[in-house]
Order: structure tokens, then sequence, then C-alpha cells
């Protein structure tokens, strides 16, 4: 893979490579987060502005980049958006252009090295505390800040799919080019050029995380409802999981369609004969039913427990299930843009253990 | 409490299975009267949102009875179908809420008695396995 070597300080050069972008027309919009006091935004800077960005923002606040992207496709955007973030949200972007909810075509798709992000309600009291952001970072570099569960199982600190890739190394840094487009930008910046491997690095991380979360997902499994039946007690049906989740496009939830506005009068017509009538079966229709119609494509974020108020343990729940339905079908979330979602296909052989009884 | 009589809601694609369940009838052959029939206009439009929550709201069990591959009259949906299917029993299979429940069969108009015999066969396979822990405290 080529790689561009820009020298010199690594947040300086990322801001200057993004402006660059703009200014030589290579793209119309650049979408990022910004830290201000002690908030993390979602910004979109144009041609001439300061970008006062933050490509290695330590956190993914609750309205992630590729949402924002979905929105701006199907509003019709016109004009090509350079889009800075993590690798999970790199897989979520091919995910949504795959299930024809963003336009692969006016993209640049420029992802970061990532080991790990913090929740960002902590991202804040830190800031508060005084920590900057490259503190942080650091903290979170060298293990001594908690990062999500999703992050401690995330095998992917580099994306398979990107345009630009940006990696900090020792005196500057390296912006590998992914596709045709990556190798064209990389060509009109002029910045000097050699080989290299952005994955390399990474591989024992990788390596151990694998065997990590291959442990984690079996100890996952759940043993039943009234296991199930407690992992939900305490959830409000706020639907947060939902709204935030990149995958789940929806305009409308089919669970928050009037469909499902049944549950007390029809649970209350069933009236038991003994005794007790047990409302959490509209929590599970919403779980599990969000589950299934999603996991072959959850790029395992865990986004959605970070938005939960309840603290629900959902990084366990959807990291068990989108290994087990993605593996179903030979499938990775965000791996290709070319392998089809699994459930917009199919193939005339395979499963026939689900046939029959 | 008498015999458990296992309340299974059968989603029956009209061209085939639904088909075979009249003939299944017309014909008088003997089966379990367990199936509570749903006809659909294909396999495929039954989300597996519907399967769940006929689950979640006391069905002991769930028959899908799509035509054969290459009989689709939509092309594809049965196969389309089974990929649902798969998903469903494998997220159930991992919650510990028994696949088991949920049953995927081609069933030709013709097929009055493969009807017959499927719905015996998942009725007794039902009974083995009890009434369905997610009915709470539901009576039918
Ligand atoms: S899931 Fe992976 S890519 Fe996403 S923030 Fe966590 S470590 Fe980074
Ligand atoms: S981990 Fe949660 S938020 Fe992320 S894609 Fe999966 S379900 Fe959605
Ligand atoms: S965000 Fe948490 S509380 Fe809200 S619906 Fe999801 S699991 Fe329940
Ligand atoms: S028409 Fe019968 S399964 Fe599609």
């Amino acid at each position: 893979m080529i790689r561009a070597v820009l020298r010199g300080d690594v947040h300086k050069q990322a801001v200057s490579l993004l402006t660059e972008l703009l200014s030589k027309g290579l793209a119309d919009y650049v979408l990022a987060y910004r830290t201000r006091g002690e908030g993390v935004e979602a910004c979109i800077y144009r041609k001439g502005d300061v970008l006062d960005l933050n490509v290695f923002t330590p956190t993914i606040p609750g309205l992630p980049i590729p949402t924002i992207l979905s929105w701006s496709s199907t509003s019709g955007l016109k004009g090509v958006v350079a889009a800075i973030v993590k690798p999970c949200m790199a897989r979520a972007i091919v995910e949504l252009a795959k299930l024809q909810q963003i336009d692969r075509d006016k993209l640049i798709i420029v992802s970061v090295d990532c080991i790990g992000t913090i929740d960002v309600e902590n991202y804040k009291d830190l800031l508060e505390e005084g920590f900057t952001q490259t503190g942080i970072t650091e903290e979170c570099l060298n293990g001594r800040l908690e990062m999500r569960e999703a992050c401690g199982l995330c095998t992917d600190p580099v994306p398979p799919v990107f345009d630009l890739h940006l990696s900090p190394y020792k005196g500057g840094l390296y912006a590998y080019a992914g596709s045709k487009l990556g190798n064209k930008i990389l060509e009109v910046l002029k910045a000097p050029r050699e080989e290299g491997d952005p994955y390399v690095k990474f591989k024992n991380l990788i390596s151990r995380r694998q065997e990590e979360k291959q442990r984690y997902v079996e100890e996952a499994k759940f043993k039943g409802f009234d296991e199930l039946q407690k992992f939900f007690e305490d959830c409000i049906g706020c639907h947060n999981c939902m709204e935030v989740c990149p995958l789940c496009f929806c305009k409308e939830c089919f669970y928050d369609s009037p469909r499902y506005d049944y549950v007390t009068r029809r649970f209350l017509s069933w009236s038991p004969q003994d005794g007790m009538t047990p409302l959490l079966q509209s929590k599970l229709q919403f779980h599990v039913g969000r589950a299934v119609h999603m996991s072959t494509s959850c790029v395992e974020c865990g986004l959605c427990e970070q938005a939960c108020p309840k603290d629900i343990n959902l990084t366990r729940l959807f990291l068990l299930l989108a290994e087990a339905n993605q593996e179903l079908f030979s499938y990775r979330a965000g791996r290709s843009v070319e392998e089809e979602p699994p459930l917009r296909t199919f193939h005339a052989e395979g499963l026939s253990s689900f046939e029959g009884g | 409490m008498g015999e458990f009589k296992p309340v299974i809601v059968g989603f029956l694609c009209r061209w085939c299975a639904s088909a075979a369940a009249d003939l299944a009838g017309t014909s008088r052959l003997q089966y379990p009267a367990t199936i509570r029939p749903i006809r659909v206009n294909c396999s495929s439009m039954v989300d597996p949102a519907y399967i769940l929550r006929a689950l979640l709201e006391g069905a002991d069990g769930v028959l899908v009875g799509a035509c054969h591959p290459g009989d689709c009259h939509y092309v594809d949906g049965n196969l389309k179908e089974r990929r649902r299917i798969a998903v469903i029993k494998n997220t159930l299979g991992k919650l510990g809420l028994q696949p088991e429940r949920v049953r995927f069969e081609y069933i030709s108009t013709s097929e009055g008695l493969k009807f017959a015999k499927v719905a015996e066969e998942f009725t007794r396979q039902i009974r083995k396995l009890g009434p369905n822990p997610l009915r709470g405290g539901f009576d039918d």
C-alpha cells in the first residue's frame, strides 16, 4: 500500500492535509468532531473555514458520523464529503452504502488509528478536570484510562475499507491510500510517498483481541428466558440504543409504529388465569426483533450501550448476535464493498439445517 | 390441567402450503388441529418480527410453509425467507429461547399428505418441549 509521509506535528499535519483536500477541490466538505469547552460535537467545514477539529478525538459522541452521512445522502446533499472516522464507523459507512443509505461515490472515508475510545460522559468529566485532548489520548494509549467494553474487544484498529487512513508515527503522520481515490489524492497532494502497511504495527493487538473476543462471545450466551428477563429488567424502553445505532437507519422503527402500541390494552385483555401478567414481552419484542433485523450488519461499536441511560450491557448482546449471525453467512460487516448484506441476497445451497424439523 | 394442546401459528404461503392445508382437510386426512393458519402471499413476507411476536405472545410453535425451491411465485422469496429463518433460529438459540419452536417447511399445493405429516410431527415435537415458557400467565 502507498503512504504519504507527512513529517512534523501530527495534529498540524492532519489539519493541513484536510485543508488541502478542500482548497484543491478534492472535497467540498470535511465532516469531523471538535471539542469545545466540555463538549464534543460534529461539525461540517467548507473551503476557507478554520478547521478547529480533532482528528483523534478519543471518544464517539451520540451522533455518529455514518448517521449524518446517511441523512445528507438521502436528502440529496451535493458535493463530496471527507468524513473523519474511527474504524468501526468506517465499517458502518460501508454497510450503509451497501444498504443504499450512503452515496459511496460522493465520499472520502478518512479513517484514523484507533485502539479504543472512552465513554463520552467520562470524556466530558476529564475535560472538566483539566485534561487536554492529547493528554486523554495518551492516557488511553498507555492503558491508564478505561476504554469502552466494545473497544477492548475490537479487532479493527485499522478498518478493512478506507480511502485515506491516518496513522501517527514518531516523526509525524502517515496517510495511507486504501483505494484508487486515495491514491489519486496522494498524487495531487505531492507529499513524499513510500510503500507501507497500516495493519502491521497492530498485529499483536489484533490477535490478542481476536482470542479475547472469542472467549467473550462464548461466555455471552444466555441460558434462557429468566436470564434474558433479568438482563432487561431495568430497561425503560426509551429506544435510545436504536436511535444512536448507525445501522438502525429506518426513518421510523417498526417498534415505534402503532403496531406496537398495544402493550397495556392487549396485555390487560389477556387477563391471566393464574394471577400474573408479565409485561416484559414488549421489551423483548423490541430488543430481540431489532437484533434480528440488523445484527447481520452490526459493527460491534458498542454505541448502543454508551447511549443507554440504564447501563444495560448491550455490548454483550450485540457482540454475541453479530458474531453468530454474521458467521452463519461467512459475512463480516464492513469488510468489503462487494459482499452483499446477508438479508439482501440468497444462495441456492447451504442452510439446509434450518429446513424441516 | 388437561392434556397440553399446543398452539401453533402457521404462516402459510397461499400458492402452496395454504392450499396443501386445504387439500389435507378436503381429503379428510387425520392430523392434530393445532395449527392456526395465517395465509400470506409469499413466505418471504413473514418478517422474523412476526415469528417473534407470535412466540412472545404465547404461541407454542411457529410453522412457516413455503413453496419448494424454484417454485416460489416471486422467484426467490422462499430462499430469502430461509435466510431470515436461519437468523431468527440462530438468535433464539444464542438467547436460550428454544429455536426448535420455529419450523420452516417446503410444502407444494399437491402435498396435502406432507402438510398432515408436518402438522403431526411438529405437534409431537412441541408436546415434548411443553408449553412455551415465554407464555407467562396467558391463557388462550
Ligand atoms: S469499536 Fe474499535 S474502532 Fe470503534 S472506537 Fe472502539 S476501538 Fe475504536
Ligand atoms: S454495537 Fe450497538 S450501536 Fe453499534 S452497530 Fe451494533 S447494535 Fe448498533
Ligand atoms: S437504551 Fe437502554 S433503557 Fe433505553 S431501550 Fe435501549 S436498553 Fe432499554
Ligand atoms: S410464493 Fe410461495 S414461497 Fe414465495
